[in-house]
């Protein structure tokens, strides 16, 4: 991986805003306790200065004029100008006692650079000017332990937010190389079934954290992917396979024909075969038309109420005289009431004549079959029963697919295809089927939902 | 015969128009919904023949533009089945019938013949004769030669719709229209059997056979010729 794309990787990305975020607050609130702090000394430097001021005070009314300049005169020599300072000055300037020097255009009450006092040092005092008797007090206490806490904060700050940037950078350069190789991994995955691979399944942490579970719906969609993928594959095959054969045999006819026809021979009978073949190819045709037709859904919007029972009256009518002809048997255990489902006439006709007909087709040489409607609670079911060979259980769910014909019945006549249209028009009616044994034979039963006009 | 073809596939249109043209009726073609609309409204035609999907105005827009101007002449439609709902729409727009592609061209020729001859004074009928057959609809009565014939519910049907069509081919999917309502082609000769156990009811015990098969076509109920 390049590194431009570890920098632009959604986790660096998280974690970089987190650091700005986190920055800031701790700026803010070290901001905060700073000028809390800070306020608290000032505050206590300007307490000192006043009480400094009033013991004066308290010495000139007590002594008077005297008395006054005598204490200022030892306190002036007993404080260090770095702790207080002092200054006593008559209305022309003079200095009459204190530790510093009369400065022209000293500043009154407040914060006063050392400097200005022409004292030493880079720190501010915290200054008191009065006037008493004509005296002019200065008083002034040194912010050196103010200047110290500022510092002091400064260089945490700073420190402190060089660490934090530091940790939660690298932090989040992990956390992006650990995403990154998840992500890389999942991304190869993808690609891998991009190239047609569905069977690779996306890679997962063991924790079951949320990109596990999104991993699950992605092999989910993956794995059906493949599925349809497959069936389309196999249709293809099969479709390609199976016209196969019957597009050879027109060849082979149209060619005995054409040599017919140089020598002077009639060609009827081959004609006819050819007619015959195409005709059967078309019906192949029609059918997967039909099926990819009615799995569309689109008929749905037809749907009537019918009466199953009536209408399985006229389908076993209508094959009953060709059954017995064919030495076949065909029943139907008449229930002789209306049983109604929401269907389409036309395809339901065509379902059970498929049934019906496959039942004699593939039902043994001379196949007894029974036809049964039933309700049960708010279902109608119908059952077609044989006494062939029926299905091995193993083939019971690939007779349902696309072309699909038993080994042993590739020889008789049929497109495999009358079993897949059953189950498109009993899936578009939201009907459920089932093959069972019938001991011996196969039993279809279609279960419908009723109706309920 | 005056036979209005609009058809755009023009492999299926000279199909069509030689078979009439074989069979003795004029066939117009056309080759789009529009131009279509124009000459089904101007021109008397006996049968109109319209495919379901046509340039410049789709099949059916065409036919409900044909019943508003108010022509009543029977339309059928030719549709695919690859198509949506094919056979209740066309029906609904105002067609008369369809016919799914591909088809045979006796199997055209056999719908339109019977749309064609359908007059309204014919559905009323209900005492036919036909050499010496004849048929009570109402009191569902056959005799032959004076004979009554037993025939089942289902034979009776079979063998009104063949003596109202009488003279003309009905095809196997025609019969299982009209006899059994069922519109789809069932793989097995069913109505080959029912149309043989009428044929041994109504031919058989007699000299002359009256009904007819039309190779690889169908049915035809008539005298001898």
């Amino acid at each position: 991986m390049r590194r431009g794309d570890l920098f632009r990787s959604s986790g660096f990305r998280l974690a970089a805003l987190y650091t700005a975020l986190f920055l800031l607050a701790a700026v803010m609130a070290g901001a905060t306790a700073f000028l809390v702090i800070s306020r608290e000394l000032v505050f206590r430097h300007e307490r000192a200065v006043e009480r400094d001021y009033r013991f004066l005070e308290g010495t000139y009314e007590q002594g008077g004029r005297a008395t006054l300049i005598e204490t200022a005169r030892t306190q002036a020599g007993a404080a260090h100008s770095d702790d207080k300072v002092l200054l006593l000055m008559d209305a022309n300037g003079e200095k009459l006692a204190g530790n510093i020097e009369p400065v022209d255009g000293l500043p009154g009450s407040g914060e006063v650079s050392a400097a200005r006092l022409g004292l030493s040092g880079d720190y501010d005092y915290y200054m008191l000017d009065r006037t008493l008797d004509g005296i002019k007090i200065y008083v002034g206490s040194s912010g050196e332990d103010v200047s110290e806490v500022e510092e002091v904060f400064y260089q945490g700050a700073v420190w402190a937010g060089l660490l934090l940037v530091v940790i939660s950078l690298s932090g989040g350069l992990a956390l992006a190389v650990r995403m990154n190789g998840r992500l890389s991994d999942v991304k190869r995955s993808l690609a891998a079934v991009a190239g047609g691979d569905f069977s690779v399944r996306m890679p997962r942490s063991g924790r079951g954290d949320d990109i596990d579970r999104l991993m699950d719906l992605i092999d989910d969609a993956v794995a059906r992917l493949g599925t349809a993928v497959e069936t389309n594959r196999q249709i293809t095959t099969d479709i390609a396979h199976d016209l196969k054969t019957p597009m050879n045999r027109l060849r082979i006819e149209v060619g005995e024909a054409l040599e017919r026809s140089d020598r002077g021979q009639p060609v009827d009978q081959q004609l006819a075969a050819v007619d015959r073949e195409s005709a059967s190819i078309l019906a192949t045709f029609d059918a997967l038309l039909r099926i990819a037709q009615l799995e569309t859904g689109a008929r749905k919007a037809r749907f009537r109420s019918v009466d199953l029972c009536a209408l399985l009256r006229d389908v076993i009518e209508l094959y009953d005289a060709s059954a017995e002809d064919g030495g076949a048997s065909l029943e139907f255990a008449d229930p002789g009431m209306a049983m109604e489902i929401a269907g389409d006439r036309d395809l339901l006709a065509q379902l059970f004549t498929n049934l019906i007909e496959n039942a004699l087709k593939h039902g043994g040489d001379t196949p007894a079959i029974t036809v049964s409607v039933a309700r049960t609670g708010d279902r109608v079911a119908a059952t077609i029963r044989d006494d062939g060979p029926g299905i091995p259980e193993v083939e019971r769910d690939k007779v349902f697919r696309r072309l699909y014909r038993l080994e042993k019945s590739r020889t008789t006549q049929g497109s495999g295809l009358g079993l897949s249209l059953v189950k498109a028009i009993v899936e578009l009616h939201d009907a459920r089927i089932r093959l069972d044994d019938a001991n011996p034979g196969l039993a279809v039963t279609i279960d419908f939902p009723g109706s309920r006009t | 015969m005056k036979i209005l073809l609009i058809e755009d596939d023009t492999k299926t249109a000279d199909y069509v128009r030689q078979g009439f043209a074989e069979a003795g009726h004029v066939c117009d073609v056309i080759g789009n919904g529009a131009e279509g609309l124009y000459q089904a409204t101007q021109s008397d035609y006996d049968v109109i023949v319209a495919d379901r999907m046509l340039p410049g105005l789709d099949g059916l827009a065409m036919v409900k533009a044909i019943r508003a101007a108010g022509r009543n002449t029977p339309i059928i439609f030719l549709t695919s089945v690859g198509g949506v709902d094919d056979r209740v729409e066309g029906l609904e727009a105002g067609g008369d019938d369809y016919l799914v592609k591909p088809f045979a061209f006796s199997e055209l020729s056999a719908r339109v013949s019977a749309l064609a001859r359908r007059p309204a004074l014919q559905r009323e009928k209900t005492l036919f004769k036909v050499h010496d057959l004849e048929i009570d609809v109402v009191r569902r009565r056959v005799t032959r030669a004076g004979r009554d014939i037993d025939l089942q519910p289902r034979e009776f049907s079979l063998l009104e719709a063949l003596v109202r069509a009488e003279g003309r081919v009905l095809t196997r999917t025609m019969l299982l229209e009209l006899v059994w309502d069922f519109h789809f082609d069932p793989q097995t000769s069913v109505v080959e059997t029912h149309v043989s156990r009428l044929r041994a009811k109504i031919d058989k015990p007699f000299d002359v056979p009256l009904i007819h098969t039309v190779r690889n076509t169908g049915y035809s109920l008539h005298a001898p010729r």
